[in-house]
């Protein structure tokens, strides 16, 4: 088990990142993202990691009993988010900005603890050094990238692996992701007895982000007496062919959870081993709209006890729970937060702006202001 | 009645039932004339015929007699003696005791001349020189020569103790009486029942798995859950998921007792927590671990954190929201409540399972009686053979555990030799088929042709008592009926009923 990473040392992995993959000689133009001023960026992907594992629909399996949620001692609450926001565009790269947020509610107040990459420039060609690096940190050097033969700790990279960073999208996202669990991982361990919210799934062996890293988070948490609750709030999984948030519409209006991990395991267990802990359907309110909800339970912690002190912990927001909203809150970008930091990323990385096309005059009247 | 031959420790005696009886079972002193100081205790095992020479030609003479004449007479016969002789007996008698100046001794090999008196030993001289004394004596229900009430010192019981005859023989009717007599002094009585025959004894406590009875995991431990998965639905041998299973489930509930601990709450466990866990060992492992676990639950053995609602319609025994104690029913036991574990509608293999599940768990309530008041339990397994292989433990290692065992069975051969060597009391009733009878003779107490002699002569509701208790002398003794409030046992439902009823 590697130790957790400080914050001082996340704020040197930024440098040295920075230093392999925005190295820049010459000058590049640079097409900006435009906003507007009543417009507010997040741009990482809605819903939890794509499963490749088909939706395993066979419809006739009892549903386990719904729960309704026990009070018990509450405990600190602390929700980590990350936003990310794509400046702009280069002919060999794409300049991203990234803000992830960890905030924590113990008994004598909140605070809130902001990290902030500022702008970073990812060039192309530097695309197999960059993720190789974001690799090694999550512990897996090989993730994303075929390495030369040898010691895998010192091997360099080859190629990049299919799938592992496509497009401009995925590759921002790879970068997103790596900073968001880095920003978990400081989440994990900055409280006891408690219990964190992560935005997502506790999805393993997805694409950006090796099992071993969720499992070492896990312990990390475990080790401090600590659950990890993941809130999904827009589920692609599917069990039985009923999408998860609609799992609870038996019992309408009334705040409570149902387990879904022994269905999925009847169903298809290796699906459900997909799972870092268990999932269920949730509605934390009476009004409320359900959520998937996987708990990773600390040691000898059971999941009930883990949703338990969660929700005697927790204040809700419309039947969300209010410290993850307070967590996205500090994790998007304003309108002056994206134009600031292209200033800043144009005199950094010496780019030369290059006015984008408007569409909005094509598709006028028809929602052309949208294009 | 004289002594006819000694050879070995095997006494023949000739003797005239009109002068003397010598029933199977009777104790005779053989002490030397004149001094009468010097002598040895013998106990008859069998009765025969005497065999004399002559005797065919006597028995010849006879038929022909009576083939040829048309008619006897005999108009003057004074010889008054004849046939007499066809009367006398011989009886087969072990020696059990030298007698060596009116106190009795383990014999020695020593042997009398044949110039003895020979006088038949009354009950209370017999029980006064070969039983120890009771220093917690339980109450009697058996009697030596149907009328001397005998009784027990009860450390005397201690940790192997075997009832066994035929089918019909009595041997439930003795056990009930073991257990009511145990319980009258407050020793924890738990039985395993497979048949009901203990139903409805007085103050007893009727538990029924999955009806009044669900375990608390976190009370028995892992290892009955363990127990019941190797017997019930054991992983594969020697395979990763038996590995991980064994290695990880006392891991798991470790953590869990830790985490209760901290929080300052009993330890509440059941099988949904463990399913959740992280199994080690790939897919296939973990699967194979989950899905024994699963089967378990859905057998509502124990109690469970989120009853279902189907069970809780069944039976509300389940909706209890705190872990039920079976430490409450062995306290209760310990007041003279004996437990009464109702098997009739379990499965087999079940019932084997929960058996030796249970054992273990009671091995863990010995531990904690160890660092208390020392409320080592009495357990009786009911139709033994069926399930002794399963606690073979509780033999060898019963006496340091504390548990005291009463195996009630009607087929002795399927026990364990180990039971056998490890015995420290025999209540024997009748017995015919030859291999039980060997079985039963493997026990150092006393040879073949004595537990032979005895279990195929014994009379109804009699039993050879042999052991600790008599301080290894083989007693033949009536058994008293039960209480009146006390059920019959052995009560067989019948097609014929309707006829005579």
């Amino acid at each position: 088990m590697s130790e957790a990473y400080p914050v001082d040392q996340l704020q040197a992995l930024l440098d040295q990142l920075e230093q392999i993959i925005s190295r820049r000689d010459e000058s590049s133009e640079v097409t900006y993202r435009v906003v507007t001023p009543d417009e507010v960026v997040d741009d990482s992907p809605t819903g939890e990691e794509p499963e490749d594992l088909e939706s395993v629909t066979t419809a006739d399996i009892t549903a386990p009993d719904v729960l309704d949620f026990v009070p018990s001692s509450p405990g600190p609450v602390v929700a980590v988010d990350c936003g990310i926001a794509r400046l702009g565009e280069t002919r060999d790269g794409l300049v991203i900005a990234l803000r992830a947020t960890v905030v924590t509610d113990v008994h004598s107040g909140s605070s809130v603890s902001l990290f902030r990459s500022g702008p970073i420039y990812l060039v192309n060609r530097y695309k197999a050094q960059a993720l190789h690096q974001i690799g090694r940190h999550l512990g897996k050097p090989d993730l994303f990238v075929e390495l030369e033969h040898g010691d895998p700790a010192d091997a360099a990279p080859v190629r990049l692996k299919a799938g592992a960073a496509d497009d401009a999208h995925q590759y921002g996202d790879r970068f997103r992701n790596w900073f968001e669990r880095i920003a978990q991982r400081v989440a994990v361990i900055s409280v006891e007895n408690g219990t964190i919210l992560f935005d997502g799934a506790l999805t393993l062996r997805s694409r950006d982000t090796p099992s071993q890293y969720m499992e070492e988070l896990a312990e990390l948490a475990s080790q401090r007496g600590n659950a990890i609750i993941a809130i999904s709030k827009q589920s692609k999984l599917e069990i039985a062919g009923r999408s998860v948030r609609f799992w609870l519409d038996d019992v309408a209006n009334r705040a409570c959870y149902r387990p879904l991990t022994p269905m999925m395991r009847r169903l298809d267990s290796a699906r459900s081993e997909r799972v870092m802990g268990n999932v269920h359907a949730a509605r934390f309110s009476v009004l409320g709209p359900a959520f998937r909800m996987d708990v990773k339970a600390a040691r000898g912690q059971s999941d009930d006890e883990a949703i338990g002190r969660y929700c005697s912990s927790a204040s809700m927001r419309g039947g969300y729970p209010d410290v993850l909203v307070r967590a996205h809150a500090h994790s998007y970008f304003t309108y002056p937060d994206i134009i600031q930091l292209q200033a800043e990323a144009g005199a950094r990385f010496n780019l030369a702006p290059q006015s984008s096309v408007e569409l909005g005059g094509i598709f006028a009247p028809f929602g052309g202001r949208f294009k | 009645m004289e002594i006819a031959s000694i050879s070995g420790d095997t006494v023949l005696l000739l003797y005239h039932p009109a002068q003397t009886a010598a029933d199977v079972g009777q104790q005779f002193t053989l002490m030397e004339v004149p001094e009468r100081t010097e002598g040895l205790v013998v106990q008859v095992i069998s009765n025969d015929s005497l065999e004399y020479v002559g005797l065919q030609q006597e028995m010849i003479q006879h038929i022909l007699e009576r083939r040829i004449s048309r008619q006897t007479q005999a108009p003057v016969d004074r010889e008054r003696g004849m046939g007499e002789i066809k009367s006398l007996k011989v009886a087969t008698a072990k020696i059990r005791k030298r007698i060596q100046n009116n106190a009795w001794h383990a014999w020695d090999g020593w042997i009398p001349t044949r110039n003895v008196e020979i006088s038949q030993i009354g009950a209370g001289t017999l029980l006064e020189n070969i039983m120890p004394s009771a220093h917690l004596p339980i109450r009697s229900f058996v009697r030596l020569n149907e009328s001397t009430p005998m009784q027990f010192d009860g450390p005397r019981l201690r940790t192997v103790n075997v009832i066994t005859g035929v089918k019909g023989s009595g041997k439930s009717h003795l056990a009930k009486h073991l257990v009511l007599a145990l319980s009258e002094r407050r020793i924890p009585v738990i039985v395993f029942d497979l048949n009901g025959e203990y139903l409805g004894l007085p103050n007893c406590q009727e538990l029924c798995w999955a009806q009044n009875l669900v375990l608390n995991l976190g009370e028995v431990g892992y290892r009955v859950l363990e127990k019941l998965v190797r017997t019930l639905y054991p992983l594969p041998s020697g395979q990763p998921s038996e590995a991980v299973f064994e290695h990880q489930l006392p891991i798991f509930f470790r953590e869990r007792e830790d985490y209760c601990r901290r929080q300052g709450t009993p330890l509440r466990i059941d099988i949904p927590y463990l399913i959740n866990q992280n199994w080690e060992g790939g897919d296939y492992v973990v699967r194979a671990i989950r899905t024994r676990l699963g089967v378990i639950d859905e057998r509502n053995l124990f109690w469970r954190e989120h009853p279902r609602t189907v069970d809780q319609n069944i039976t509300p025994f389940y909706a209890t929201p705190t872990p039920p104690s079976f430490q409450i029913i062995y306290d209760s036991a310990c007041e003279g409540r004996p437990v009464i574990f109702d098997m009739r509608d379990i499965p087999n293999s079940l019932q084997k399972a929960l058996a030796s599940s249970m054992v273990n768990f009671l091995q863990d309530i010995c531990e904690r009686e160890a660092d208390g008041q020392g409320r080592y339990p009495f357990v009786f397994f009911e139709e033994a053979h069926f399930y002794v292989e399963d606690i073979l433990n509780l033999i060898t290692r019963g006496r340091h555990i504390g548990i005291a065992s009463v195996f009630v069975t009607n087929t002795p051969q399927e026990l364990p030799e180990a039971v056998f060597r490890q015995l420290d009391n025999l209540f024997l009733l009748a017995l015919a088929h030859k291999d039980d009878i060997r079985n039963v003779s493997r026990n150092s107490f006393t040879d073949q042709d004595t537990i032979e002699s005895f279990a195929t002569r014994m009379p109804e509701r009699h039993a050879l008592i042999i052991g600790d208790v008599t301080d290894r002398y083989p007693l033949v003794v009536a058994v008293d009926p039960l209480p009146a409030d006390v059920p019959p046992s052995g009560r067989t439902r019948s097609t014929w009923d309707r006829f005579t009823t």
